[in-house]
C-alpha cells in the first residue's frame, strides 16, 4: 500500500527522532556490558550506528563510544557485493577494509540488515578496534597484507547461524583468539539489539519504515547544518598546514577550506605523497577527521547523520598519504589522521572568533604483546594523552585526548593485566604552551617490563618532533620524545623490551592562545604555585614570575 | 529502645533538600503521622534542623524525651563538594604518581564540545605529596617504604593549613600496610590532622577513582564533625534521647562515629529516602518490583527496586560540571542506591532548538525566576506553565494555595516561545511540552534499565515529588507500564522512608583472581574480616548480634571484561564447592542478563562485599480518611490526548478518598503538595494505606503522537 508521505510536526519529530537514536543506544551498551577487551570497555574505542536501506547514515549511538564521529561507507560498499534483495534476516556481514571503516584492519565492523515485517528497513553497523588482528610486530610493514588478517567481505551469520569457517579463519589469524573472536561475538549481539529494538520501535509507532522520518530528519539536519557554517565561518578561502613526522621525512598536511553561503568544500591537493610505510590515512579517515572539525567549529550538539555531514565535502588526491592507493600499508593511521584537524584549524584560526583550539599534543598508542608467565598470549592497546589545546578565551585541558575521544588505562588494571610496571605518570611542568590561555600540559609515561619473556611493543605517535603550534601569538607546546632505557629510539618502530627495561614516553603539551603578555596575572601565580610553570619559564615566556595573592586559592 | 505502653514514643525523619526540609514525626503505636516542612538554612544547617525539630515538636505537643529514635539525611557532604566548602586537605600517593587527580581518566565527556570544562580536583596539585613506596599488583613490596620522608611532608602540610589528609598508594587494597604505616607515622608528627585511607575508604582497584573517594572523605570530615557535633549537642539541650542515626546513600543508617570516620557514605542521602519509601509503602501494598519516579521542580530522579530492594551500584558521581553529563563530576565509588538524574522538572524551560524542534530542559526557571505562571518574572514557558495551560494544576490551588498562579501568563509564554516559532496552535504547543518533557523522562529510565538488563514492563511505577504525580501516567505508559502507585504525602516521603531504614554497613576488598585459582582459605579471611568490620559498626550503633542479617556478594566477570556482576554466596563457609556453585550461579544470571556467554573464558573475581543490615523497623501507618468530606470537590477543563479536545473532568480532594474507594480516568486528585492526574481509561482504587493503585488501559498505538496525513 503506497501512502503519500508522513509529515511530523515538531514535536512528533522530537519525541521520535529520540526513541530512534534509543535504539541505536541500546546496541551500544550491550556491546560495551558483552565485549572482552580493554581497548573497547576502559578506551570505548567502538561504535553503534543506524544506515537507512540505501546505506545512508540515520543516527549513530551517543556518548556511549567513542566512535560516535565515524562516517563509515562500509553499508554502501558491502551492498555492492550483496545486493539488498540477496540478504535475509539473520545474516550479518563482516569487512575490515581500511578503505571502509575506520582506516586500519583492527577495525572490523559487522553489518546486519534489519527487517520489519519481511521489508528490509535498514542497515546497522556495529564495530569495534579489536586487541589485536594478527600481522608483523616485529618490522614494519610495507603493504597493508603484511599488517593482519584482511576479512573480505563475507556473511560471518547466515540466516542467523554463525559461519564457522570463518571463525576458525580468523581465530587461526590473530594472537589473542578468544579475545577477538569474543569481541566479534559482542558486534553481532549489538547489531541483533538494534534490528529487536527498530522492530520495536516502528510497531509502536505504526511506522512501515523509515522512509519518511528518514527523509525528516536528514534534511532537517542538513538545513541546521548548512545555516550554522554560514554564521560560523565567513565566505571565502582559507589555506592552513601542519607537518607530521612520518619516518625519515615529515609529511605535509595542506588543507583549503572553501566556504560559501553554508557549505564547505576541503581539499587536501597539495598534501605529502603517499608513504612506503604505514601512515598512511585512507580516505574514509580523511574525511571523519575533517567532518568532525566543522562540527565541532560550527553545529556541536547537531546528531550525527547523512544530512548533519552533508554540506561538507571532503577531498584529497589519490595517491596522497591523506588518500593512499591500495595496498599501501595503513595501520598507523592515527598518526596521521590525527592532525588532519589541526591544518583545518590552522586554516581558520583568524576567521572563526569564538571557537578555537590551538594544536594539541595528541597521545600514544602503545600495543603490547607477548606470553605471561603462564606463557598466554596477551595483546592489548592502550592510550598515553598529551595536552589540549588552548581554546578561545580558556585554558588548554592536561592530558586529554584530542581529536579523537579515548580513556587511559588505569595503572593498577595495566599491571594487574601485563607484565609492567609504570614508574612514573606525571604532567610535564612546562609543556603547555604561553598565552593569555595557557596550552594544557603533557605528561611523562615510565614503562618497565617485569617479564622474564620479551614483550613486543610499538609505541605511536605521530608528532613528537615538531611543537604544537600555539594560535594568534599564544607560545608553542614542547615537543615529544620517546626513550628506551634513556636513548632516544624512533616512535611508530616495533620495541622488544627485556626485564628491567625502561620505556619513557614524553607526550607533548599543547599550543597557547593569544600573546602571553595578557594572561591573568593571578592565573599565573596559580600555575606557578601548582608547579605547572616554572619561575624561569614565567620570567621568559610571561615577563614576569607573580605569586599567589590569596594562599587558600 | 525501651517503649512504655501508657506513654506514646515518636519516630523522628528530617530531610534536608535544596529547598526544603522536610520533618515528620510518626506516633509509633498508632501510626499517626505528623509532617512538617521548613525553609533549608544554608547559614546554618544545624539551627536550622534544630529549630524545624522544636516547632513540629511544639505545634503537635510532643515533648522531647518522647522522641525515641532521629534518623537524618543531609545535603552537607554533597553541598561541600559542590560549593568546595570543605576542609583544607593535601593527599599523599605512591612517588610518581602526583598527578592522580589532575590527569583523571584523560578523557572528554563530549566528543563535540571543545570549549567543554572539567571538574576541578578537591586537592590543589600543590597539596600532592609523593612518598617513595611501591607495592606490586599482588600486594608484594618492590620498593620499601621510606618512612623519613613523612616528617618533612608533615611540615609542609601543616605550613599550608591542612586540616585533613588523604593518603592512596599503588595497590594498597591489595595490602595496606604501607598506608597504615605513613597514617601512623604523620599521626604521631601531627596528631590534629584528620586521615583518610584508600584501603579503608574504599579498598578497591583502579586508583583514580579510590583517590577521588578518598579525598573527597577527607575533604567533608572536619565539616561533618563539626556539624554533627552541633545537632547532636543540640538535640541533647532539646531533651531528645534517641541516638541520631544518619541515613547513608545505600539506605542504610549509620551511626555518628561511623557517618565522621566515612562521612563520603552520606553524599546524595536523600534520595535514598525516596527509594526507601517506594519499597517500604510498595511491600506494605504488595508490591515488590518497581520503579521509583520522583519529579521536583528541576530534576526527576529513577530508581529501580526489585524484590523489594532498590538497586545497588558501587559508584556515582558528585559535583558535575555540567549536571546531567555523565563523566564530568568527581567519581565517588561509595555503595549507593542506583539512580538517574534527569534535567526534567517543573521548571524545566521550553523552546525551539536549532533544529527547529520543540527541546524542553534541562536548563530550568528553578524557583527564581520561577516558571511564567508564578508571576515572579519568569517569561520562559516551563513544563509547570503547560500543566497549569492543560488544566492539570488548579491555579487556585497550588501548594494548597498559598501560592496563586497566572494562567494567562503561562499561555502568553507558551504562546510567544512555542506555539508561534514553531507554527502550533496553543493547546498543541502546551501538550507538546508535557509530551516531550514525559518521553525525556522515559527515555533516561528506559537507558537506565537497559543498562542494567531489566525491562521497564516488568515494574509498578511509584511516583513521588511536587511534579512526579502529574507525569507518572504519561511516563508509565511510555514505558510500557501498566500499574502506577501513588502514594500520599508524596512531598514529605523521603523523611517517611528514613524511618524505615535499617541500621546497615557494607565493606568490599578488590582482589582480582581467576575464579578457578582462588584460595578458599584467603577467600574467608577476607570475608570474615569484611563481615567483622561492617558487623562492628552495626552492633556500635545498638543493634544486638542476634539480629543482624549478613549478605555476602562476589563480584564476577569473565576474564578480559571491565564490569563485573555481583553474585551471592552461598551460605557458608568458601569452599571449592561452594565456588563452583558461585561459578554456576554467575553464568545463569550473566545469561539471564546478556542472553549470551563467552564459552571458553575463565571466570574471574574482583571483588569480596559483605553487607551487615539490622532488622527492618517495622512502621505503622495510620489508616486515611478518617474525616469523612466530600471527597469531589467539583469539575474543571482539562486537555487530554485521547479526546483531543479539553474535557469536563472531575477533581478529587486527596485527604477525602476512603480505603477501598474506587476511580475512572480521567481525573484529578488534589493534596495541597502534589497533584495526581490519571487519564482516560485508566481505572485506580484507594488502598488501605490510603495509596492510589492506578491501571492504565492496555496500549495500543501511539500515546502522544499527533501525525498529521
Amino acid at each position: 500500500m503506497k501512502r503519500g508521505r508522513r509529515i511530523f510536526d515538531p514535536i512528533d519529530l522530537e519525541i521520535l527522532w529520540n526513541r530512534l537514536v534509543l535504539t541505536v543506544d541500546e546496541a551500544a551498551y550491550s556491546i560495551i556490558r558483552t565485549s572482552m577487551s580493554k581497548v573497547v570497555t576502559e578506551g570505548r574505542d567502538f561504535g553503534a550506528l543506524l544506515f537507512d536501506p540505501k546505506g545512508r547514515l540515520l543516527a549513530a549511538d551517543v556518548s556511549v563510544a567513542s566512535k560516535t564521529g565515524t562516517i563509515s561507507i562500509a553499508v554502501r560498499e558491502l551492498l555492492k557485493h550483496f545486493p539488498a534483495e540477496s540478504l535475509r534476516p539473520g545474516d550479518m556481514v563482516a569487512t575490515n577494509n581500511p578503505w571502509w571503516i575506520m582506516g586500519h584492519l583492527n577495525d572490523i565492523a559487522i553489518v546486519a540488515p534489519l527487517f520489519h515485517r519481511g521489508k528490509l528497513v535498514g542497515f546497522a553497523e556495529c564495530m569495534a578496534h579489536m586487541a589485536d588482528i594478527g600481522g608483523s610486530l616485529s618490522g614494519s610493514p610495507r603493504e597493508v597484507f603484511e599488517e593482519g588478517l584482511i576479512i573480505p567481505p563475507l556473511k560471518i551469520l547466515d540466516r542467523g547461524r554463525e559461519n564457522a569457517t570463518f571463525f576458525a579463519m580468523l581465530e587461526a589469524n590473530v594472537r589473542v583468539p578468544r579475545q577477538v573472536a569474543g569481541d566479534v561475538r559482542a558486534l553481532v549481539a549489538g547489531c541483533a539489539v538494534m534490528g529487536r529494538k527498530l522492530s520495536e520501535f516502528l510497531s509502536r509507532h505504526d511506522l512501515a519504515d523509515l522512509d519518511d522520518l528518514g527523509a525528516t530528519i536528514r534534511a532537517r539536519s542538513e538545513r541546521t547544518m548548512r545555516q550554522a557554517l554560514a554564521k560560523t565561518i565567513p565566505d571565502g578561502i582559507y589555506h592552513g598546514e601542519t607537518t607530521v613526522d612520518g619516518f625519515d621525512t615529515p609529511l605535509h598536511i595542506c588543507a583549503r577550506v572553501a566556504a560559501r553561503g553554508g557549505k564547505v568544500a576541503i581539499d587536501f591537493s597539495g598534501s605529502s605523497p603517499q608513504s612506503s610505510l604505514g601512515i598512511n590515512c585512507t580516505w574514509v579517515y580523511t574525511n571523519v577527521w575533517a567532518t568532525y572539525t566543522m562540527k565541532c567549529l560550527a553545529a556541536p550538539g547537531l546528531p550525527n547523520n547523512e544530512g548533519t555531514f552533508a554540506p561538507i565535502s571532503v577531498s584529497a588526491p589519490e595517491g596522497s598519504f591523506l588518500n593512499p592507493r591500495f595496498p599501501a600499508p595503513v595501520k598507523m593511521k592515527p598518526s596521521s589522521g590525527h592532525y588532519v584537524p589541526i591544518a583545518i584549524l590552522n586554516a581558520l584560526a583568524d576567521a572563526v572568533p569564538d571557537r578555537m583550539l590551538a594544536e594539541s599534543g595528541n597521545k600514544f598508542l602503545v600495543y603490547m604483546a607477548g606470553r605471561d608467565e603462564r606463557d598466554r598470549p596477551y595483546s592489548d592497546l592502550m592510550f598515553v594523552m598529551g595536552g589540549m589545546g588552548a581554546r578561545a578565551g580558556r585554558d588548554g585541558l592536561h592530558c586529554m585526548s584530542f581529536p579523537a575521544n579515548s580513556s587511559s588505562m588505569p595503572v593498577e588494571v595495566l599491571e594487574q593485566g601485563l607484565p609492567v610496571r609504570v614508574r612514573r605518570r606525571a604532567l610535564r611542568p612546562d609543556s603547555g604552551g604561553a598565552g593569555k590561555y595557557r596550552g594544557g600540559c603533557g605528561q611523562i609515561y615510565e614503562l618497565e617490563s617485569v617479564s622474564d619473556q620479551p614483550i613486543t611493543l610499538r609505541a605511536e605517535h605521530g608528532k613528537l618532533s615538531t611543537a604544537p603550534r600555539g594560535l594568534r601569538g599564544g607560545l608553542a607546546g614542547a615537543a615529544g620524545g620517546l626513550f628506551l632505557n634513556g636513548k632516544p629510539v624512533p616512535d611508530k618502530l616495533p620495541l622488544r623490551l627485556e626485564r628491567g627495561d625502561v620505556l619513557r614516553l614524553e607526550i607533548p603539551g599543547a599550543g597557547g592562545m593569544n600573546p602571553p603578555a595578557g594572561r591573568d596575572p593571578q592565573a599565573l601565580a596559580r600555575d606557578i604555585a601548582n608547579g605547572l610553570v616554572t619561575r624561569e619559564a614565567a620570567a621568559r615566556d610571561y615577563g614576569h614570575a607573580p605569586e599567589l595573592r590569596d594562599a587558600a586559592e | 529502645m525501651r517503649r512504655s505502653k501508657a506513654q506514646p514514643t515518636y519516630a523522628l525523619g528530617v530531610d534536608i533538600g535544596g529547598t526544603f526540609t522536610d520533618l515528620v514525626l510518626l506516633e509509633q503505636r498508632t501510626g499517626a503521622l505528623m509532617a512538617g516542612k521548613v525553609l533549608t538554612n544554608y547559614t546554618d544547617l544545624a539551627v536550622g534542623v534544630l529549630r524545624g525539630v522544636a516547632d513540629l515538636l511544639a505545634r503537635h505537643g510532643v515533648a522531647g524525651a518522647a522522641v525515641t529514635k532521629i534518623v537524618h539525611g543531609t545535603t552537607l557532604a554533597t553541598n561541600a563538594l559542590i560549593e568546595r566548602r570543605g576542609a583544607r586537605t593535601a593527599l599523599i600517593v605512591t612517588r610518581g604518581f602526583r598527578d592522580l587527580l589532575e590527569m583523571a581518566r584523560e578523557s572528554r565527556y563530549d566528543i563535540f564540545d571543545i570549549d567543554l570544562e572539567i571538574p576541578q580536583p578537591l586537592v590543589p596539585r600543590r597539596l600532592v605529596f609523593e612518598v617513595t613506596e611501591r607495592l606490586d599488583a599482588s600486594g608484594a613490596v618492590v620498593e620499601k617504604l621510606a618512612l623519613g620522608e613523612i616528617a618533612g611532608i608533615a611540615d609542609a602540610v601543616n605550613a599550608e593549613g591542612v586540616r585533613s589528609v588523604a593518603i592512596c598508594l599503588l595497590h594498597s587494597f591489595r595490602n595496606p600496610g604501607h598506608e597504615l604505616a605513613v597514617a601512623k607515622e604523620l599521626n604521631r608528627i601531627a596528631p590534629d590532622i584528620t586521615i583518610s585511607l584508600s584501603s579503608d575508604v574504599m579498598p578497591d582497584l583502579r586508583e583514580y577513582e579510590r583517590a577521588s573517594t578518598t579525598v573527597a572523605n577527607a575533604y567533608v570530615q572536619p565539616v561533618m564533625r563539626s556539624y554533627l557535633d552541633r545537632l547532636a549537642g543540640g538535640l541533647a539541650t532539646a531533651g531528645i534521647p534517641g541516638e541520631l542515626m544518619l541515613i547513608g546513600s545505600d539506605a542504610g543508617t549509620i551511626n555518628r562515629a561511623a557517618a565522621l570516620r566515612y562521612p563520603v557514605r552520606l553524599v546524595e542521602s536523600g534520595p535514598a529516602g525516596g527509594a526507601l519509601a517506594a519499597s517500604f509503602l510498595g511491600a506494605r501494598a504488595g508490591v515488590t518490583d518497581l520503579i521509583a519516579f520522583d519529579m521536583g521542580g528541576t530534576t526527576a530522579k529513577v530508581c529501580v527496586i526489585d524484590g523489594g530492594e532498590p538497586e545497588r551500584s558501587d559508584q556515582f558521581e558528585v559535583a558535575r560540571v555540567h549536571r546531567f553529563a555523565r563523566g564530568s563530576g568527581l567519581p565517588l565509588k561509595v555503595p549507593v542506591i542506583e539512580m538517574i538524574e534527569i534535567g526534567a522538572g517543573g521548571g524545566s524551560i521550553a523552546g525551539m532548538d536549532e533544529l527547529g524542534l520543540l527541546r524542553v530542559g534541562p536548563e530550568s526557571a528553578a524557583a527564581a525566576p520561577g516558571p511564567a505562571c508564578y508571576g515572579l518574572g519568569g517569561e520562559r514557558p516551563t513544563v509547570s506553565d503547560a500543566d497549569l495551560y492543560l488544566g492539570y494544576l488548579d491555579a487556585d490551588f497550588f501548594l494548597g494555595g498559598a501560592m496563586k498562579l497566572d494562567r494567562r501568563r503561562a499561555s502568553d509564554a507558551i504562546q510567544r516561545h512555542v506555539a508561534e516559532p514553531l507554527g502550533l496552535s496553543l493547546t498543541r504547543a502546551a501538550w507538546g511540552i508535557h509530551a516531550v518533557v514525559n518521553d525525556n523522562m522515559a527515555r533516561a529510565a528506559k537507558v537506565h534499565c537497559l543498562e542494567r538488563g531489566k525491562d521497564p514492563r516488568d515494574y509498578v511505577l511509584f511516583a513521588y515529588g511536587g511534579a512526579g504525580p502529574v507525569h507518572a501516567g504519561r511516563v508509565a505508559a511510555a514505558l510500557g507500564i501498566r500499574r502506577v502507585m501513588f502514594p500520599q504525602r508524596a512531598g514529605v516521603i523521603s523523611a517517611l522512608g528514613f524511618l524505615a531504614a535499617p541500621t546497615a554497613f557494607e565493606r568490599m576488598r578488590a582482589d582480582i583472581c581467576l575464579l578457578d585459582a582462588v584460595d578458599p582459605d584467603r577467600s574467608n579471611r577476607i570475608l570474615d574480616q569484611l563481615v567483622a568490620e561492617s558487623g562492628e559498626l552495626v552492633r556500635a550503633a545498638g543493634v544486638p548480634p542476634k539480629q543482624c542479617r549478613v549478605r555476602r556478594e562476589a563480584a564476577l566477570r569473565f576474564a578480559g571484561q571491565s564490569y563485573a556482576m555481583p553474585v551471592t554466596l552461598p551460605a557458608g563457609r568458601v569452599t571449592r564447592a561452594s565456588l563452583k556453585r558461585l561459578h554456576d550461579h554467575f553464568i545463569r544470571a550473566y545469561r539471564a542478563r546478556y542472553h549470551r556467554l563467552n564459552p571458553d573464558v575463565p571466570v574471574e573475581l574482583v571483588s569480596w562485599r559483605a553487607c551487615v543490615t539490622g532488622p527492618r523497623p517495622t512502621l505503622t501507618i495510620a489508616p486515611p480518611g478518617q474525616t469523612m468530606l466530600a471527597a469531589r470537590k467539583g469539575t474543571r477543563p482539562v486537555y487530554f490526548p485521547e479526546a483531543g479536545r479539553f474535557v469536563k473532568c472531575p477533581v478529587y480532594d486527596r485527604f477525602a478518598l476512603k480505603p477501598g474507594g474506587k476511580l475512572r480516568g480521567p481525573a484529578v486528585i488534589e493534596e495541597p503538595e502534589s497533584t495526581v492526574v490519571i487519564g482516560p481509561g485508566t481505572s485506580a482504587s484507594i488502598d488501605r494505606d490510603g495509596n492510589l493503585m492506578a491501571v492504565l488501559p492496555a496500549m495500543r498505538g501511539v500515546v502522544g503522537l499527533q501525525v498529521a496525513a
